[in-house]
Order: C-alpha cells, then structure tokens, then sequence
C-alpha cells in the first residue's frame, strides 16, 4: 500500500493518483484537515482519523508531497502528568514518522522545508556556482541596479495582508539606497541571465526545462511573474553532466531525494539559485512531456 | 519599510518591493482559464474540469 501525504488542492496529486489508478497500485492519500490517533491491535500499530485507517506495516512506500501527517495530542489534568504524557505522546509520533520515513520514499515530512542561505553554502562545497550572497540591515554596500533581494521564508505570499490584498514578494532588484536600516535581509548579485533553468529532481535523475524569461521586462528578474498574454517559452533542456553531478552531490548533502532545482545560465556558467523540495514540478512535465507524475508513480 | 505597514519593528526590505494583488482582479485573471469542480474518487474539491491533456508519444 502506497501512502501519499498532500493537500487536497495540489493537481500534481491528482495526476499521480491517475497514474497510480491505471497501474493498479492501491494508495491511500492524507489531506491536511485529517488528524489521526495512534492505535494499536495486538501489538501492530495504526493510524486512524476521521477519513482513513490502516496499519503502519501495511504501508509499504510513502509520498511526501505537500502538508503532513497530524497527531491528536490528549491533555492530561495534572501539570506534571501532562508533561511526561506530552513527551510520551512525542516520541510514539516520531517512532511512527520514523518508521514511515524508514520505507522506501519520495520526500520526508521532516526535511521538506530547508534554510535557503545553508543550502546556498552547501551548494558551493558542492562545487556549484552561486552569484555572492551576503546578509545586511541597510544598503551601504548595495549597488543598485546590480543587486536582488529575496525573501528567506519558503513562502513568498503574504494572504490578507489587507482587507482587499494579498502580497507576493518576487525577487527584486534593489532601485535606490535606504537611508534607514532594516530588519536583516537578503542580497545577492543580479546576473543578466542568457535563460533560467528549473529541473526536476528524483532519486539521482534530472529533468530539466530551459525558460526563456529575460526578453520579458515582467519575467525578466522572476519568471513566476507570469505573462499570461505572451507566456515564456519553455523546453526540454539537458545541464551539462559536470552540474547534474554535483546537483546529485548537493541533494545527497541535504538528505532530499525529490525536489525542484532553479538555476540561470550566463555563457557558460551555470549559477545555482535555490532548492524547493516540495516544489511544483506539472509545468516541466506538461511542457517538455516528461510524464514526471508517471515516473513518480512508477517508483513508489 | 516598518512605516509601510505600521510595525513597531523593522521589516526586511522585501516588504519595499511587495506586490499586492487585489483579490477580485486574480478571481477576474482566472475567469477564462480554469475550473474546478469537487470529486469523490480523487478525494478533492479542485478536481480540474478540463479535457486531460494527452502526453506525446513518439513512435518508433
């Protein structure tokens, strides 16, 4: 039994349970509103919430794609036996997570999310090229014009910031000084890029997609500015083996066998920019017809 | 960047750059694009209500 942790609005889901479907694998899918309890039968244990149930060694790959298995955590009256029955409660759920992680898998819910300056540092023991990168709290050694900032969470949108907005902070180049400081931000060195590559990554296999974005002044610093009316052309794109080595080398460091690799080519320099291992990965699928969701079905 | 949004404390200069996106211009964006409708085999609400696109495959 394949089980897949997601969120119910994530498509690429659905397409892998289409493949999943058509090859005859059963799967159990979790959605982020289930929350489960760990129960035991003889001496198996099971999970179960308020959709699914099933026995932990009857799961026999896992998915990690979006969202994460929640626990009911019971409170107990006594201070003291609340705090003991909380760590006990902690370490069945991290027996449980860790058995899970244990079989054979695509993510893991526990390393989804990484620290995007660490990653730019073990990207460049890699031996991967990464434009200089420094942290500061006001611009004096900025030049404007020739510099980006980007935000360090690994979501970049902002939801109801205001009663009518949502935010969404794009890499930015910076235009002007700041007089004032800042709370401690990102900057990097803005390369004029020749085109952006974004590739996907499984288990030691690379597919990657070329995307022409910079002759499009809106896609021209992030390509997610999408320009709907004349959309960036995309396609199937090979990174020279020497990068596809020491991208394997830098997602082995960082424990990811699943994840989405963004990179911008300048001449013959390949710049590294950032790791998402939870990534979206349908464009680069339906765009180069590498079948990627397929390929993920075929593994697990 | 603080004064932009009335924090006590200090913002990262991201916030200077920030786009805000009107919430009824993105529901307008997305008039003619897509749909989705809830489906119970796929356990979802977002099941795309569209022709599946057909994956090329070259023969040889």
């Amino acid at each position: 039994m394949i089980l897949i942790i997601s969120k119910k609005n994530d498509i690429s889901t659905l397409e892998v349970m289409k493949w999943l479907n058509r090859m005859d694998k059963p799967y159990i899918v979790i959605q982020e509103d289930e929350v489960f309890e760990i129960r035991i039968l003889g001496k198996r244990l099971y999970l179960e919430s308020q959709r699914n149930v099933f026995f932990i060694d009857d799961i026999s790959s896992v998915w990690y794609r979006r969202g994460g298995i929640q626990f009911v955590r019971k409170q107990y009256d006594n201070p003291s036996v609340n705090i003991h029955m909380n760590e006990a409660q902690h370490w069945l759920e991290d027996y449980v997570m860790n058995t899970l992680e244990s079989k054979k898998h695509i993510s893991k819910q526990r390393n989804s999310h990484v620290n995007k300056l660490l990653v730019l540092e073990k990207a460049q023991n890699a031996g991967l090229d990464v434009p200089a990168f420094y942290l500061a709290k006001n611009t004096e050694d900025v030049t404007p014009g020739k510099t980006i900032t980007k935000s360090i969470t690994g979501n970049v949108i902002l939801e109801c910031i205001d009663s009518e907005s949502d935010g969404i902070m794009y890499t930015s180049v910076i235009e002007e000084k700041e007089s004032d400081d800042f709370f401690i931000s990102f900057f990097q060195e803005k390369i004029e890029k020749d085109f952006e590559v974004r590739s996907f990554y499984l288990d030691g296999r690379i597919w990657s997609m070329a995307i022409f974005s910079q002759n499009d002044e809106q896609t021209k610093t992030d390509f997610r500015k999408y320009n709907i009316e004349n959309p960036n052309r995309n396609v199937p794109y090979k990174l020279p083996d020497h990068i596809e080595e020491k991208m394997i080398k830098l997602m082995q460091v960082l424990d990811l066998n699943c994840g989405s690799l963004d990179f911008i080519k300048t001449g013959d320099t390949y710049y590294f920019l950032e790791v998402n291992p939870v990534g979206q990965f349908g464009n680069i699928s339906f765009d180069c017809n590498y079948m990627l969701e397929k390929e993920i079905a075929d593994y697990l | 960047m603080k004064h932009l949004f009335n924090e006590k404390n200090q913002l990262p200069i991201t916030f200077k750059y920030i786009e805000l996106i009107k919430k009824n211009k993105l529901k307008q964006s997305n008039k003619n694009i897509t749909y989705y409708v809830p489906c119970e085999k796929y356990q979802t609400s977002f099941y795309v209500r569209e022709k599946p696109f057909k994956h090329l495959v070259r023969m040889l």
